[in-house]
């Protein structure tokens, strides 16, 4: 497990490898930046919620090859928002381009097993911005925080 | 996570504790296996203690509650705490299983 974390009072930036067991970390870093920044639990776990999606996502869909890769999340503390960068060197995949309209109101017989990833990472953030930049696929989410407009 | 099943006449109950995701689904999933191929087709979530499900955990869920109706089996839940709610509201899961405020209120239809 390789672990980076550079963390100044707004920002943090988490790396790991293209392994889904490297989630555990991301997790308890998040939570306790999340913790120092007084988060409240419910946006904590919506963006906790919307990180896992996203992450899970590259490590499984991403990569062609066996080799290992990098993936920054970087955590950005902006008062009224929080916002979430995530880097990888995968496949273009440009997460607004994904058709993920579920029928919600669809009968259990009828109701994908598939699909609902990134239907929930969207619906947990405010925004969802994507831009390919040289070979990285760069994701940022903003959360906007409560009580503080 | 923490997973505590218990053998009730009619019903298995199964209890997580802690956190359901892409880390530790497929551990749940094979619960839920074993008790099916067990012929034990009443199945109660209990998600008292149950703090955090993303797309992971959510597929597990449908897919056992699929495969129990075509078992004419039952697949029920209880006690969601309010972001496991927020979920299932959002994914649009409460229309489709059966959630129960209360072990006992489950019971009840398993033994009906």
């Amino acid at each position: 497990m390789i672990m980076e974390e550079q963390n100044t009072n707004n920002t943090c930036c988490i790396t790991i490898k293209n392994q889904i067991t490297e989630f555990t970390e991301v997790v308890k870093t998040i939570d306790q930046v999340c913790y120092n920044w007084n988060v409240s639990p419910k946006i904590v776990n919506q963006l906790n919620l919307a990180i896992e999606e996203a992450v899970s996502n590259i490590i499984f869909y991403a990569f062609s090859d066996k080799r290992e890769h990098i993936i920054s999340i970087i955590l950005s503390n902006n008062k009224d928002n929080i916002t979430v960068q995530i880097s990888d060197d995968g496949k273009s995949f440009n997460i607004l381009e994904v058709d993920n309209d579920i029928d919600i109101n669809a009968s259990v017989e009828e109701r994908e097993i598939g699909g609902l990833g990134i239907y929930i990472l969207k619906k947990m953030v405010d925004v969802v911005e994507y831009q390919r930049k040289g070979n990285m696929n760069i994701l940022k989410l903003t959360k906007k925080l409560e009580n503080k407009q | 996570m923490e997973i505590l099943t218990k053998k009730t006449e009619n019903c298995t109950i199964v209890e997580i504790k802690g956190r359901l995701d892409t880390t530790n689904y497929n551990a749940l999933e094979s619960e839920f296996n074993k008790i099916i191929d067990k012929e034990n087709h009443s199945i109660l979530v209990d998600c008292s203690n149950l703090v955090y499900v993303s797309s992971s955990g959510l597929r597990v869920f449908l897919v056992a509650l699929k495969t129990l109706n075509k078992l004419n089996g039952k697949f029920l839940m209880s006690n969601l705490q309010d972001n496991i709610q927020e979920i299932f509201e959002i994914s649009g899961f409460i229309s489709i299983f059966k959630v129960y405020a209360s072990n006992e209120e489950a019971l009840a239809q398993c033994e009906s």
